[in-house]
C-alpha cells in the first residue's frame, strides 16, 4: 500500500515542534537540575557541619536538657572539646 | 552473591588485570594516568569487597548485635554513636597527612611502578588491615590506645616500648615534615608570604570561634579559606616588589629556626588560639585540595613521563641512597601501611562508631582512600618530564649549586633537561629557581599546578596554582607540627610527671614552657641537621622517619596478632602476621643498611669515617673543620637512633613472641581485656 509523503511544509512544521518540545523539555529540566544542585549542596553543606562537629553542642545540650541537668555554655562545651582533642594524637602523618 | 554480582567483580577483575598489566609491561611509550588510577581503584575495590569481608566475618567476627562503647557509655561528649559516613570523614581527615603526598614523590625516582605497586598492595593487605584489626581491638577495648592495649595484651614492656617508640617517631615526624617546608619556602617570598598570613588568620578564626561564634566552625573555616586564597593571590604582588620580597625572603637556616620558634609559640599559647582554627582551616582545606586533585586527574588524563622503572633501583638515586628493597618500601610509610594509623584507630574514632559493622568501612575503606592519595601523588611526579623531576629533588650534594653544572649531570643519567626549561618553568610559577628544591613539596606542587591549569584552560594561572598547592602542603604540615609538639609534651609531662609531680601538671605553666622546650629543642635538632646536610637532608632523615613509622606499625601489628590468639583466632593470625613478617623484614634491612653499609650515602657510620679520612688527609678546609666535624656528630647521633628503633623492634617482637608461644602451647591462660559484651538496642 502507498502511503503519502507528508507535504515539505509539514515536515518542516514537524522539526520545529519537535524543536520546540525539546527546547521545553530543556528549560522545564531547568529547575529540576537546579534543585537536584540545591538538594546536594545542602546535603553536603549538612555533612560537613557534623564532621566539623558544629551540631555536637545542640546534641549534647538536648540529652543534658533531657536529663534534667544544666548544661554548661556553648563557650565551654567548644573549649573542652579542645582540650580533650588536642591531648591525644590527633593528626597523622 | 547472585550471577550478576558474580559477573560484575569477574569483570572489575578483569579490568583491573588488564589495567596492571599495561601499566607494569609499558616500555618506551608514555601511558595515560587514568590507568594507573583505574588499575589501583579496581585493587581497592576487590580488596575491600573479599578481603575486609572476610576479615571482619571470619577473623573478627563482628556483630551487630554486640553494643559498642559509643552505645554502652554514650555521654554526649566522648563516647557519642555517630552516623558511619560522618566518622568516616572524622577518621580519614585524621589519618591523611603529609605523608602519603611527600613520600610517593620521592619514591618516584625509582619510577611509578615499584611505588605504586606498594602503594596499591601494602594497603590493601597491609595498612588496611592494620587500622581495621587496631580500631576494632580499640573498640573493643572502649576505646583504650594502643600503649594501653599493647601494656594489657602484651606486656609492659610491650607497654613501654609503645609509648617511647610513640615519643620517637613524633620528634623524627616533626622534624622531617617541617625540613620538608623548609626547602619548599627557601628563597620564596611568594610562599612565605602566604604561609605568613595563615597565621593572623588563624588567630582571628581562634578570636571568633572562641568569643564571637562558639564553635561555629564551618562559618570560620569558610572566611579563613576566603583570606588565606586572598594570601596566595597577593604574594605575587609581595614578590613582585622588591622592597616587600626582601622582608620575605630567607635562606634555609633561618626559616628552620622561624618554625622552631612557631612550633614552641603553637605548643605554650593556648589551644583554641592557634591550632585548633588552624587545624579546622587546613582540613577543609586540605580535602578539598585532594578531591580537586582526584577530579583534575580524571578530567586533564595527563601523559606519565616518568619511566615505570629508572636506573636508580640500583641504589644510586640522587634524591636518597639505597636500592628499591627496602628503600622503596621506608619511603612510602603513609600510603602504604603507616604506624601512626594505630594512634588514630585508638584514640577518638573507636568511641564515635554506633554499630561493630561500620569499623569495616571505616578502618579499612579511609585507608583506602588514604592509600589513593599516595597514587595521585605518584601521578603528580609522573606527569613531570623526568629531567625537571631530577632537577628540582636533587641536593646540591649531588648535582652542584650551578644551574649549567647540574643540568649537565641530570642529563648525563640519560633524563635531558637544560637550563632554559628549568628557568622558564621557574618563572611560569613565579620562583626564582627551582634548583635543588629536595624535600618532595615543590614537585608535588609543580606537577598539581600543570593538572589544575591544563583542566581548567588557564595556563596563565600557573603561578597562582603552584603556591596554592605549596600553602596547601605547608598549611597541613605545620598543622601537624603543632598538634604533634604538643601531644609530644604532653607525654613527657607524663612521663616527668613520675619522677616530678609538678611537671606532670598540663596546667603548671613553667612546667609548660619547660617540656615544650625540650620537645622543640629535640625536633629543632634534626630539623637544623636536616638543613645543614650537603647531601640535602632528605638522605638521612626520610629513611629515619620511615623506619621510625613502620616500627609503631611493628608494635600495633604485634598487639593485633597478640589479641587473635588470644581470642582463639591463632588460625587466622597469618592475617596480621604477613604485614608483620614483611615490615621486620624490611625495617631491620633498611636499619643494618642505614648504619653499617660500606657506601658513605647510605651508611651513616661509612660517612662519618669518610669525613674523618678527609679531615685527617688535609682536605677540609680550616673554616669548614667545625661544620665537618658536627656532620661526623650527626651521623653518629643518627646511626644511634636506628639502633634504638631497631631495637625497640626485637624487643617487641620477642616479647610478642613469647606469650604467642605460650598461648599457643596452652602454656598460659589467654585473659583477653576486652569491655563485657552487652546487647545492642541500637537500630540497625
Amino acid at each position: 500500500m502507498r502511503t503519502e509523503e507528508p507535504e515539505p511544509q509539514s515536515k518542516h512544521n514537524q522539526r520545529r515542534r519537535l524543536l520546540v518540545h525539546y527546547l521545553q523539555l530543556a528549560t522545564n529540566g531547568l529547575p529540576l537540575l537546579g534543585s537536584l544542585i540545591a538538594y546536594g549542596g545542602s546535603l553536603l553543606w549538612a555533612y560537613l557541619l557534623e564532621v566539623s562537629g558544629e551540631n555536637d553542642y545542640s546534641r549534647y545540650r538536648a540529652r543534658v536538657v533531657a536529663q534534667g541537668e544544666p548544661p554548661v555554655t556553648a563557650s565551654e562545651f567548644y573549649m573542652a572539646q579542645l582540650e580533650r582533642k588536642y591531648s591525644r594524637v590527633s593528626r597523622c602523618c | 552473591m547472585s550471577v550478576a554480582r558474580r559477573l560484575f567483580w569477574i569483570v572489575v577483575a578483569l579490568f583491573g588485570a588488564a589495567a596492571l598489566g599495561l601499566v607494569a609491561t609499558a616500555r618506551g611509550e608514555h601511558l595515560n594516568a587514568v590507568w594507573l588510577v583505574v588499575a589501583a581503584a579496581c585493587l581497592y575495590a576487590l580488596g575491600y569487597r573479599f578481603y575486609s569481608r572476610f576479615i571482619a566475618c571470619r577473623v573478627l567476627e563482628l556483630s551487630d548485635r554486640r553494643a559498642t562503647p559509643a552505645e554502652r557509655l554514650e555521654d554526649g561528649r566522648d563516647f557519642v554513636p555517630t552516623n558511619k559516613w560522618v566518622v568516616f570523614g572524622h577518621h580519614f581527615a585524621a589519618i591523611a597527612g603529609p605523608g602519603p603526598l611527600v613520600g610517593p614523590i620521592l619514591a618516584a625516582q625509582f619510577g611509578y611502578l615499584p611505588g605504586t605497586l606498594w602503594i596499591v598492595v601494602g594497603a590493601v593487605l597491609g595498612g588496611c588491615v592494620q587500622d581495621f584489626v587496631t580500631l576494632f581491638c580499640s573498640m573493643r577495648r572502649d576505646g583504650k590506645s594502643l600503649g594501653q592495649m599493647a601494656k594489657d595484651e602484651i606486656s609492659s614492656l610491650g607497654g613501654w616500648t609503645a609509648l617511647f617508640g610513640v615519643l620517637f617517631i613524633m620528634v623524627i615526624l616533626i622534624a622531617v615534615v617541617a625540613l620538608v617546608v623548609v626547602n619548599a619556602l627557601r628563597a620564596s617570598p611568594w610562599g612565605l608570604f602566604t604561609i605568613a598570613v595563615t597565621i593572623p588568620v588563624a588567630l582571628l578564626l581562634g578570636i571568633y570561634l572562641r568569643y564571637l561564634r562558639p564553635g561555629r566552625v564551618m562559618e570560620a573555616s569558610v572566611l579563613g579559606l576566603v583570606l588565606v586564597v586572598a594570601g596566595v593571590i597577593g604574594g605575587r604582588y609581595v614578590a613582585e616588589s622588591p622592597a616587600l620580597a626582601h622582608y620575605f625572603t630567607y635562606g634555609s637556616v633561618a626559616l628552620a629556626w622561624m618554625i622552631i620558634v612557631y612550633g614552641f609559640a603553637a605548643s605554650v599559647l593556648p589551644v583554641w588560639l592557634l591550632l585548633a582554627p588552624r587545624d579546622y582551616l587546613s582540613t577543609f582545606i586540605k580535602l578539598g585540595t585532594i578531591l580537586a586533585l582526584a577530579l583534575g586527574i580524571l578530567a586533564a588524563h595527563p601523559q606519565m613521563l616518568l619511566p615505570p622503572v629508572t636506573r636508580f633501583t640500583d641504589g644510586t638515586g640522587p634524591i636518597f641512597a639505597g636500592k628499591v628493597f627496602p628503600f622503596c618500601f621506608i619511603t612510602i610509610a603513609c600510603g602504604a601501611i603507616s604506624g601512626f594509623h594505630s594512634l588514630i584507630a585508638s584514640g577518638t574514632t573507636p568511641k564515635l562508631i554506633a554499630k561493630e559493622n561500620h569499623a569495616r568501612m571505616i578502618g579499612y575503606g579511609s585507608m583506602m582512600m588514604e592509600s589513593l592519595v599516595g597514587v595521585m601523588a605518584m601521578v603528580a611526579a609522573t606527569v613531570l618530564k623526568p629531567g625537571v623531576y631530577f632537577a628540582i629533588n636533587s641536593p646540591a650534594g649531588i648535582v652542584g649549586t650551578a644551574a649549567e653544572k647540574a643540568v649537565a649531570t641530570i642529563s648525563g643519567w640519560g633524563f635531558p633537561v637544560s637550563t632554559q626549561d628549568m628557568s622558564e618553568l621557574a618563572s611560569r610559577v613565579g620562583e626564582i629557581s627551582l634548583f635543588n628544591r629536595t624535600g618532595g613539596a615543590p614537585s608535588l606542587a609543580v606537577g598539581m599546578a600543570q593538572i589544575f591549569s591544563s583542566t581548567l584552560g588557564m595556563r596563565r594561572l600557573e603561578a597562582i596554582w603552584y603556591h596554592f598547592a605549596i600553602m596547601f602542603e605547608a598549611l597541613f604540615i605545620l598543622t601537624v607540627l603543632d598538634a604533634g609538639t604538643r601531644v609530644g609534651r604532653f607525654m613527657l609531662q607524663d612521663l616527668l610527671g613520675h619522677f616530678w609531680k609538678p611537671l606532670g601538671r598540663t596546667s603548671w605553666y613553667p612546667g609548660v614552657v619547660l617540656t615544650s622546650a625540650v620537645i622543640c629543642a629535640a625536633w629543632g635538632y634534626f630539623l637544623i641537621q636536616g638543613v645543614v646536610d650537603p647531601l640535602g637532608g632528605i638522605n638521612s632523615l626520610w629513611p629515619l622517619f620511615g623506619i621510625s613509622n613502620q616500627l609503631l606499625a611493628t608494635i600495633a601489628l604485634c598487639v593485633c596478632t597478640t589479641i587473635l590468639i588470644k581470642m582463639g583466632r591463632g588460625r587466622y593470625a597469618a592475617v596480621t602476621l604477613a604485614p608483620l613478617v614483611w615490615l621486620v623484614s624490611i625495617t631491620m634491612t633498611a636499619s643494618f643498611q642505614k648504619v653499617w653499609s660500606q657506601d658513605p650515602r647510605i651508611g651513616f657510620l661509612a660517612h662519618a669515617q669518610a669525613l674523618r679520612t678527609q679531615i685527617a688527609s688535609g682536605t677540609v678546609a680550616a673554616e669548614k673543620l667545625a661544620v665537618t666535624q658536627r656532620l661526623i656528630f650527626n651521623d653518629r647521633l643518627d646511626a644511634a637512633v636506628t639502633v634504638i628503633f631497631a631495637a625497640l623492634v626485637i624487643l617487641i617482637l620477642a616479647e610478642s613472641g613469647r606469650h604467642w608461644w605460650l598461648y599457643l602451647a596452652r602454656r598460659k591462660e589467654p585473659v583477653l581485656s576486652e569491655a563485657p559484651a552487652e546487647l545492642s538496642r541500637l537500630p540497625a
